[in-house]
């Protein structure tokens, strides 16, 4: 075959023949970045190029029918100064978080540009309503369309350096192509074969006839394995194969996997492996999980892990209320379905496995790739640096055990990117949630809280006893509760493997106890908002639990600041039906279960003169990295911020010695790292999730009587750990957004640049002064640089009232409130007003913040209503992206109108707290409270959809 | 790589996808499953293919006109409102830009807006099978093409006098999401002569001939008549009668009858 001639971009280029879709072809033969797969249907716009100046969705154009025709890409509309307007509109408001959309939406603005006159907000969102976008809310990139149309100025542009990298391809995400290296061979292809059934007996995983598929390099099973054979995350227990050997517990499990030249020898030998399995009969609902003793997924029972506490005498206030209101709330699976497919890559350097996998837990990544390979800690880096979307999806593991096995067994760089069926159908999902509840009320006030909450853990053990803590900890939400008992159990089922979403559980809590009230305030005939201000907690606690003397957290202030924004309800006509929503909502933020004790930000300046900041900060998109890089200008009073850098040394040796030194830890030294690490974290979580199965009265005795011992060893090996390694990185935990790392790589940042600017003015004060940086590294002899860390403040490892972690917390507080109209026949949902107020502590970047709570929103709105995911015994039989409602632009508010407060409580720098979880916990509570008002109803479940929203109405009116 | 097959002419292109050849215009639906070892038919330079007739009486648009264009047509008046409102809410603009009629109503495993509102309309297709041109009513077109393999060429659209028509669906987004409903309604002013087509029921598009035949002018009798006799197989019975209920009046207020 010979090679396609093309003109791309303006040059000449050949393309090798092979590739089914024009998008493969530029994208897998010619390297080029900025024409990304979403979804490979059409639907999601990541592919769009123009070709011979019309927009094409190139997923959908066989290559082998073009000839000779010329392609423009986003590099054309990004090397085009015509379009600066354009790019720079689109920085300067932050339009984009991950970036993986971005190209797509750059070549339908730009061609939006080029041909209509007449350009308004409704033509616009009607004309990018085939691009999807899961962080942003859509609003910015319209925004900066119209603005480039209007001809309007562009702002100053922000610190965003991390956002053009990604606009312009000079970002790569983990799943894009490989650039062809000098004198290797191309790199593999890979795929997994998973099972079939969410239970399944295996009696055989024959691979002979796939092994001589040509093309074929390597087929593996679990029997192949070259080191261990656990993967996924084993922060709490090591459960979770790499491959399955016997059984499969899970849609999830992976069964076989490929290596090949191309993809036909991938597909070929996919198809030729022969499954011998027999179905079991899933365990799926988690009542069954918990009640069915005979039918134990794995190890002594079901129950993986359970957390208690009471609180006054629940009997008494329930025995005298006025009102006792019982529920049993649902929050079904969602999925996080991050624009970037699964995957990632494997690549050698030298000896060195290199591993390019999203990953907001760099750390647990390579602890994984190092158990299935065997191969020692100094050989797998993990490169993780950004990723297309997260949302939580990449706190748990994602493919890198499968790459490693796989480049090992062959010594070839192989590329995995799973389809989107795969993705949909095998991936984590956030996870499910049912709580049998009960209220009491008595004069106008909650008195009691009773709540049995069960969450599904898929499986295995993943990370979902930090979420249960969670789920504990939160349980009366933004409320004052004096008598509380609450039970949660984190269990296993043979649904998907799970992965916490944003709110990492304050979602599925949130929405328990705001139905709660929304039921106690209607049956009590008092307004809403009345009910909720009666009830407000009066103190802040915290992260003890203790009260803090003082007012309250600043919820009553979003909430009024929310009604007065909402304003009067608007009317609509026949037979639509208006209603109006609350959810207020006060959630632990960035709450992990094991100890984040420091993190280290280095700030240096070279002989080129450019100042960089760096740390280990995995970028979904979050702008955390912007964050660092500015906390640091502004110690140093710098107008523009050092450029960031991921901080490879750390995740290479997470003692801190490489950062700090350069040379990585001896091996006694990383003996004694791992030791430590080990002790105070997992062997802590394995013996309670041994505990798990008895009972909770049992269990809360034993903890109390542990938790001295506990608490003791933990701070004299954490004392040790920073002593001895004063720049290291808890391994086990995720170095994501949130309060807490907004609190330690800010204050690190500015710790740093405090660092920096003492030995810069001892090395050379004339240069430092004049910002001279190059002078200044020069007189250093060639490098300045300096560290600056920060640590958590201790707290206990082991509650005994709870078996909770406790420790410095911060609170998200935001009100959200919702006004519907809802078509009772249709069940379709008009979001006539939402108002978004929420306190951030303090502001320090105005468009970050109003972006993170926008794109929050709108996911949140998804997420409550529309977003389906349908699982049918175990199987989640959604095939693409079509299939699962993804909002588009033409699905935004009438009206969105975001407000916030800067009350300085936050732990961050200047008291700021982290920004991006609470709206997308916030919308979808406050939208179901709208819908349940406007029908007259009770809704307990999450999410809803056309077909719920119109059943419920049917119901009503049979009842009326 | 697929084998791309350059026709000739359209009895070309009807022979090759006879002998098992995929037809290739927008490509929209074929090409997501489209293999390495397939070979296909590019039909985009058949201009015999994409061509406009607008003639009293009637309009024969090709098989490879695109979606976008059906949506913008500015022959055919009100009489083929319905043609246009189901183009122009399949997908999103970029699908609509790419996608064909043809490809639309041959090769979507269930039936689409297009076909719904084409019911109400009475179009006839015209295809190649077996080596031979034909024109068969819309509702035969799928069955011909899925099982026989025919090639669609074009659609031929009746214009009469007085008709207006108006489609509309019921969909969870309003870009590329499936419709759980759709009707497109027919007629003349006063809601007489009335078609009602109904579709995202049933594994086919239908007629409502008892809605039609029961009109008396008013929409609730009309809406009411069609969400009772629809035939509906593919679950959610009692919500997608609700949803065709409301649907009908909505398409009839387009029409300028309020309910």
């Amino acid at each position: 075959m010979t090679a396609i001639p093309l003109r791309v971009d303006g040059s000449e280029r050949r393309a090798e023949p092979g590739h089914v879709t024009l998008q493969a072809l530029l994208a897998d033969s010619l390297g080029e970045r900025l024409v990304r797969r979403g979804c490979g249907e059409g639907a999601c716009g990541s592919c769009l190029v123009l070709l011979d100046g019309e927009p094409v969705l190139s997923c959908l154009v066989p290559a082998a029918a073009l000839e000779t025709a010329s392609i423009e890409t986003a590099r054309s509309v990004l090397s085009d100064p015509r379009h600066a307007p354009l790019v720079g509109h689109l920085l300067a408001r932050g339009a984009f978080q991950c970036g993986y959309c971005a190209p797509g939406f750059l070549v339908a603005a730009a061609h939006l540009l080029a041909g209509d006159s007449a350009l308004d907000e409704a033509k616009l969102r009607e004309a990018l309503s085939g691009h999807l976008c899961r962080c942003s809310g859509y609003t910015p990139i319209v925004d900066a369309v119209l603005a480039t149309h209007r001809g309007e100025p562009v702002r100053e542009i922000g610190a965003r350096d991390d956002l053009r990298a990604k606009l312009d391809g000079r970002a790569a995400f983990p799943t894009d192509p490989l650039p062809q290296r000098p004198g290797r061979p191309p790199a593999l292809v890979a795929g997994i074969r998973f099972g079939d059934y969410a239970s399944a007996t295996i009696r055989s995983v024959d691979v002979a006839a796939a092994c001589v598929v040509p093309g074929v390099h390597a087929v593996l099973t679990a029997r192949d394995l070259p080191g261990g054979t656990i993967g996924g995350v084993d922060v709490f227990d090591g459960d979770q194969p790499v491959l399955a050997d016997g059984e499969t517990r899970s849609t999830s499990d992976a069964l076989a996997l490929v290596a090949a030249e191309d993809e036909a020898a991938l597909v070929a030998a996919l198809a030729a492996i022969a499954v011998d399995a027999t179905a079991r009969r899933p365990v799926l609902d988690l009542d069954e999980s918990l009640a069915d003793h005979r039918r134990v997924i794995a190890g002594r029972s079901n129950v993986i892990v359970q957390f208690s506490h009471r609180l006054g005498d629940v009997a008494a206030a329930m025995a005298s209320a006025d009102l006792v209101i019982e529920a049993t709330i649902d929050c079904a699976a969602a999925d996080h379905l991050c624009l970037e497919r699964d995957g990632g890559a494997a690549t050698w350097d030298g000896d060195t496995l290199v591993l390019r996998v999203p990953s907001q837990a760099p750390h647990l990544a390579r602890a994984a790739a190092t158990r299935a390979t065997g191969l020692p800690d100094g050989q797998i880096r993990i490169e993780a640096p950004r990723a297309g979307g997260s949302f939580g999806r990449h706190l748990v593991g994602g493919f890198e055990c499968h790459l490693a096995v796989l480049a090992l067994r062959t010594r070839r760089d192989v590329r995995l990117v799973l389809s989107r069926r795969d993705a949909l159908q095998h991936g984590p999902k956030r996870n499910d949630f049912r709580a049998r509840c009960r209220m009491a009320v008595k004069d106008g006030h909650i008195t009691a809280l009773e709540a049995d909450m069960l969450v599904d853990s898929g499986p295995y053990a993943s990370v979902t006893p930090s979420m249960a803590s969670l789920l504990a900890s939160e349980a009366a939400g933004p409320y004052s509760i004096a008598a509380q008992h609450i039970v949660v159990r984190a269990l296993r089922t043979n649904g998907p493997t799970t992965a916490p979403m944003r709110g990492y559980g304050s979602l599925q809590v949130g929405f328990m106890i705001e139905r709660l009230v929304d039921k106690a305030a209607r049956r009590v005939g008092v307004d809403p908002v009345a009910f909720r201000l009666a009830n407000l907690k009066a103190h802040r606690h915290d992260g003890e639990g203790r009260a803090i003397p003082g007012d309250g957290p600043p919820l009553r202030e979003t909430l009024q600041r929310a009604i007065a924004l909402r304003g009067a309800p608007r009317s609509m006509p026949g037979p639509w039906r208006v209603g109006r929503g609350l959810a207020v909502v006060h959630a632990k933020y960035g709450y992990p279960y094991g100890l984040v004790d420091r993190v280290a930000v280095k700030l240096a300046v070279g002989s080129d003169g450019t100042l960089v900041v760096s740390s280990d900060v995995s970028d979904s998109g979050t702008g955390v990295a912007a964050m660092i890089a500015r906390r640091a200008a502004e110690r140093l009073g710098l107008s523009s911020p050092p450029r960031f850098v991921f901080a490879q040394a750390l995740i290479d040796d997470p003692t801190g010695d490489a950062f700090a030194a350069g040379r990585p830890a001896g091996g006694v030294r990383a003996g004694i790292f791992r030791a430590v690490e080990f002790l105070s974290t997992t062997a802590v979580s394995r013996v309670l999730l041994r505990l798990a199965p008895i009972a909770p009265d049992r269990y809360a005795t034993l903890l109390r009587l542990a938790a001295p011992l506990v608490n003791g060893g933990h701070r004299a090996l954490m004392a040790f750990k920073t002593w001895m390694f004063p720049l290291a990185r808890d391994t086990a935990s995720p170095n994501i957004s949130g309060s807490r790392s907004l609190f330690l790589l800010g204050t690190a940042a500015r710790n740093a640049a405090a660092a920096f600017e003492k030995r810069a003015l001892a090395v050379d004060s004339e240069s430092y002064r004049r910002g001279d940086w190059r002078s200044l590294a020069i007189t250093a002899g060639g490098t300045l640089e300096a560290i600056g860390t920060a640590a958590l403040p201790p707290g206990r490892l082991l509650d005994p009232a709870t078996g909770n972690q406790t420790g410095p917390a911060d609170f998200m507080d935001a009100t959200h409130a919702c006004d519907v109209a809802v078509h009772p026949l249709t069940g379709e949902v008009r979001v006539l007003r939402h108002v978004a107020v929420h306190d951030l502590g303090r502001v320090h970047d105005l468009t970050i913040a109003e972006g993170q709570i926008r794109g929050g929103t709108i996911m949140g709105l998804g997420l409550g209503f529309g977003e389906a995911l349908a699982i049918e015994d175990g199987v989640v039989t959604a095939t693409s992206l079509r299939e699962v409602n993804l909002a588009t632009t033409l699905d935004a508010p009438d009206e969105l109108v975001i407000e916030l407060l800067e009350s300085g409580l936050g732990l961050g720098p200047d008291g700021a707290k982290g920004i991006g979880e609470a709206a997308t916990v916030a919308a979808p509570i406050a939208l179901v409270s709208a819908i349940a008002d406007a029908l007259g109803v009770e809704i307990d479940r999450l999410p809803l959809s056309l077909r719920d929203v119109s059943s419920f109405a049917a119901q009503h009116s049979r009842i009326e | 790589m697929p084998a791309c097959l350059v026709p000739r002419s359209v009895n070309d292109a009807g022979m090759r996808v006879a002998a098992g050849a995929i037809a290739v215009a927008g490509g929209t639906v074929v090409v997501p499953a489209l293999t390495a070892n397939d070979a296909f038919v590019p039909l985009g330079r058949l201009p015999d293919l994409s061509r406009l007739i607008v003639e009293p009486g009637r309009i024969v648009l090709g098989a490879t006109t695109t979606l976008a264009a059906v949506a913008a047509l500015d022959a055919g008046g009100e009489a083929i409102g319905a043609l246009r409102d189901a183009a122009a809410a399949v997908g999103n603009p970029h699908i609509r830009r790419m996608a064909t009629i043809g490809g639309n109503l041959g090769w979507v495993a269930q039936p689409t807006d297009l076909e719904v509102a084409l019911r109400a309309l009475d179009a006839e297709i015209e295809l190649v099978i077996d080596g031979r041109r034909a024109r068969v009513a819309i509702g035969e077109a799928r069955p011909l093409v899925r099982t026989r393999r025919a090639l669609i060429t074009a659609v031929v659209v009746p214009i009469t006098p007085g008709i207006r028509s108006a489609f509309v669906k019921l969909t969870t987004r309003r870009a590329s999401s499936a419709a759980f409903a759709s009707v497109a309604v027919a007629a003349r002013a006063g809601l007489v002569d009335v078609r009602v087509a109904l579709g995202g029921l049933d594994a086919d598009a239908q007629r409502c001939a008892t809605a039609e035949a029961s009109t008396d002018g008013a929409v609730a009798t009309l809406a009411a008549t069609a969400a009772r006799d629809a035939r509906i197989t593919r679950g959610a019975e009692a919500f997608r009668r609700r949803a065709v209920q409301a649907l009908v009046e909505r398409a009839a207020a387009r029409l300028g009858v309020p309910a």
